[in-house]
């Protein structure tokens, strides 16, 4: 795009003033542009438009207004949400909730405690020592003695 | 404003304003409102032609700001803000809106500075206030943002969330469609201007 070409688009956005050209831009204006009466005509009448100026107590009608609404919502971030650091903490509240929920989940189920509670509660009776000698093997003979005596 | 020993006022940027209002700081709050209120009412007024709720939809800007001022994402934009906030709110009201009888038509607040101003003057000004509210809605809210507030077009283009270059089209076309729309009456507009004097 040339700079009369550019010129001609200034005219017709922000019309014939330069002062209200993109500063970086006004250095343009010294160009020679067809367009630029059409412009200063459209200028003298947006300079003829109406200014409405403020109702009076207007700003006071807003205070009030303001005083009936809610006041200013605080935005917190995440670290000054809390305070002396309990937030890193806080999770442990919910700890034993998760955990019954978890043992309730696994009775449903049909588990049992057996083999994690200790016998004494459950009644299981596991004899660790029962004195017999583990070099005695006189159980399997006699088992084939009687299974020889049932199929004769 | 902040008044130091030589008496000369402290302009403090949006930034600050913005900070302590969202503390809850009143004083910074109304230096924000002192700052633009004028402005959002009279882009308030320009879009919907002088509407007698020009104000409370200006005020409405006002209140949202003031409900969450951590909305503001960039404190340099808080002027963009409050027009795009404003402008959404005068389309929101012109939607829930039915079209009126003439008869129906709510009072025009009138904002004209002086009773006996010359009548030229006043019918001048009318046929061009009507001629601008009928323009197109993004048209007339960059001709408001750019030629009417001053703002630049990058800040315009920031509260229209647009490009630039759609700003500088928004507002060529907005002038030509003015001239256009002023067409039969545009000789009568400027005689009745120099008529009146001006």
């Amino acid at each position: 795009m040339t700079a009369k070409d550019r010129v001609e688009e200034l005219l017709a956005a922000y019309g014939a003033d330069p002062r209200r050209w993109p500063a970086a831009e006004r250095h343009l204006a010294t160009q020679q542009a067809p367009g630029r009466s059409a412009a200063a005509a459209v200028d003298d009448v947006l300079a003829r438009a109406t200014q409405p100026e403020v109702p009076e107590g207007a700003r006071q009608r807003l205070a009030e207004r303001l005083s009936a609404a809610t006041g200013p919502v605080r935005v917190y971030r995440r670290d000054e949400s809390r305070e002396g650091g309990s937030w890193s903490l806080s999770w442990l509240a919910g700890l034993p909730l998760a955990a019954s929920l978890a043992l309730g989940i696994y009775l449903g189920a049909g588990g049992t405690l057996d083999s994690i509670l200790p016998s004494a509660i459950t009644g299981a009776t596991v004899t660790a020592d029962s004195g017999d000698d583990p070099g005695d093997f006189s159980g399997i003979s006699d088992a084939e003695t009687d299974a020889a005596g049932s199929l004769s | 404003m902040r008044f130091l020993g030589l008496g000369r006022p402290v302009l403090r940027d949006d930034g600050a304003l913005l900070a302590d209002a969202a503390k809850g700081d009143a004083k910074a709050y109304a230096v924000i409102v002192d700052r633009y209120f004028t402005a959002v009412y009279r882009f308030v007024w320009r879009m919907t032609n002088g509407h007698a709720d020009s104000e409370d939809i200006a005020q409405d800007a006002f209140v949202k700001l003031w409900q969450n001022p951590a909305q503001v994402r960039e404190a340099g934009a808080l002027k963009g803000w409050l027009m795009r906030v404003a402008a959404n709110a005068v389309i929101d009201r012109a939607r829930k809106t039915k079209p009126q009888a003439m008869d129906d038509v709510p009072e025009v607040a009138d904002s004209r500075p002086a009773q006996d101003e010359q009548w030229a003057r006043s019918a001048a000004a009318e046929t061009i206030d009507a001629a601008i509210s009928h323009l197109p809605d993004r048209q007339k809210m960059a001709l408001s943002l750019v030629y009417f507030e001053g703002m630049s077009n990058i800040e315009a283009a920031a509260a229209m969330e647009t490009t630039v270059e759609a700003v500088e089209s928004l507002l060529a076309r907005a002038r030509r469609n003015l001239r256009a729309s002023l067409q039969e009456g545009w000789r009568d507009v400027l005689d009745g201007l120099q008529d009146a004097g001006t």
